[in-house]
């Protein structure tokens, strides 16, 4: 049981990483590389947080795919909700209302799959 | 098993076809290009015909990302005030500094291209920069720029060839790339070596083309490791989708054993089944 509560933590801590990373990719690495002039240090700023973030958010999201697949299979998700989950990690912001659902419905539906000692209450 | 080829699974069995195929796809795509850029890196340009620079580049084009390392023929004047020195650069294990002038192309005013002309162990050893007009081969290369600070932008000592510091010690355009004065080229009447005019080489130590920093590497890390994700999507698709024709299979006993034992009361359950299990769990969605 133990595991199982581990896993619905696991992955609220990887959405939240995983929309962030998208966050800054999106709203601050992308711009700066593609709408600053070429060649000013701006641009190089943002070809590096593109890169970096880039494939840090590759790889986290990959992470955040397998742990939200097997959540949505405890929680017995619906193919439509557990489809949304999956994609969220790739759409901007939509991760964060998401997690967000995922922690109501996961309390209000299986809260043997909360840890007692969750402090996000206010989440 | 055969009951999940009927006609009403047939959009899932697709669509687990499809996202599984372009995710291998893909890969194969990253892949490809990990491999071409590499190759294009790999490929010794040291060993093509030098080229005169503005045929490969203008001076406000970005830079031709294809022709890293390309001798190009530099005709011009050089911009001795605008002469800077490059940090951290090795030469025998020993770390030094590169000696950078600028060179106009072709005459006094016009843009201009930094040029490499050696190394020295410190700025105060370098000769004093070459003036007058010039003609050599250089190897191009792309202007740096991996957010390293320069701590004293007042100085003509600088962390990295970038154009946006460069740009400070000269009144000119410049080049967004720079050059690192050629020691050999392919056979022919090319201004190298003894055959150079005025290379502004005398003094200083070859700058040797393994220390030039090459293009691209993280970009094309960066394409094999999203091709590694792409494949692990490929089998995490496969491995849902194999799990899944498991689990329905054993539902769908389940209902069968289940319609023989209560016999004639559940006689619906065919056709009310799978439609009202999958109503059922999407209640909980929205």
């Amino acid at each position: 049981m133990g595991r199982v509560k581990n896993l619905f933590n696991v992955y609220r801590v990887l959405a939240i990483l995983v929309g962030i990373l998208l966050t800054i990719l999106v709203f601050v690495g992308l711009p700066l590389k593609y709408l600053t002039a070429d060649g000013s240090s701006l641009q190089d700023t943002g070809t590096t947080i593109t890169t970096v973030v880039g494939i840090a958010h590759g790889w986290l999201y990959m992470a955040y795919v397998v742990t939200a697949f097997f959540l949505s299979r405890r929680a017995r998700w619906s193919l439509g909700f557990t489809l949304l989950a999956l994609a969220a990690g790739l759409i901007p912001i939509l991760i964060f209302w998401v997690e967000h659902r995922v922690t109501q419905k996961v309390r209000a539906e299986h809260p043997e799959l909360v840890s007692s000692g969750s402090t996000a209450g206010s989440v | 098993m055969p009951a999940l080829l009927a006609p009403r699974y047939w959009g899932l069995h697709l669509l687990a076809l499809v996202l599984t195929l372009a995710a291998v796809g893909l890969g194969v795509w990253q892949y490809d290009a990990w491999q071409a850029r590499r190759a294009a890196e790999a490929q010794d340009l040291t060993l093509v015909d030098p080229v005169p620079l503005t045929k490969v580049m203008g001076s406000d084009a970005p830079f031709p990302g294809d022709k890293v390392g390309q001798p190009v023929i530099l005709d011009g004047t050089w911009v001795p005030s605008g002469t800077v020195f490059v940090s951290g650069r090795e030469h025998d294990g020993r770390e030094g500094y590169w000696v950078v002038t600028p060179l106009a192309i072709s005459g006094q005013g016009d843009p201009a291209i930094p040029v490499v002309r050696g190394w020295v162990d410190r700025p105060s050893d370098a000769p004093r920069a070459p003036t007058g007009k010039a003609d050599l081969v250089g190897w191009l290369q792309p202007p740096e720029g991996t957010g390293q600070f320069d701590d004293n932008p007042n100085d003509d000592v600088l962390p990295q060839l970038r154009t946006a510091d460069l740009i400070q010690h000269v009144d000119q355009d410049l080049y967004g790339a720079y050059a690192v004065v050629a020691d050999r080229a392919t056979p022919g009447s090319w201004p190298v070596g003894a055959r150079a005019t005025n290379d502004g080489t005398a003094g200083l130590v070859h700058a040797d083309p393994e220390q030039m920093p090459d293009a691209g590497r993280f970009t094309a890390l960066r394409n094999f490791l999203y091709a590694i994700e792409w494949w692990f999507f490929a089998a995490f698709a496969l491995f849902v989708w194999v799990r899944w024709i498991r689990d329905e299979t054993a539902r769908l006993e389940t209902e069968a054993r289940a319609g023989e034992g209560e016999d004639g009361e559940t006689q619906a359950t065919p056709a009310e089944g799978p439609a009202g299990e999958p109503a059922g769990t999407a209640a909980d969605g929205q």
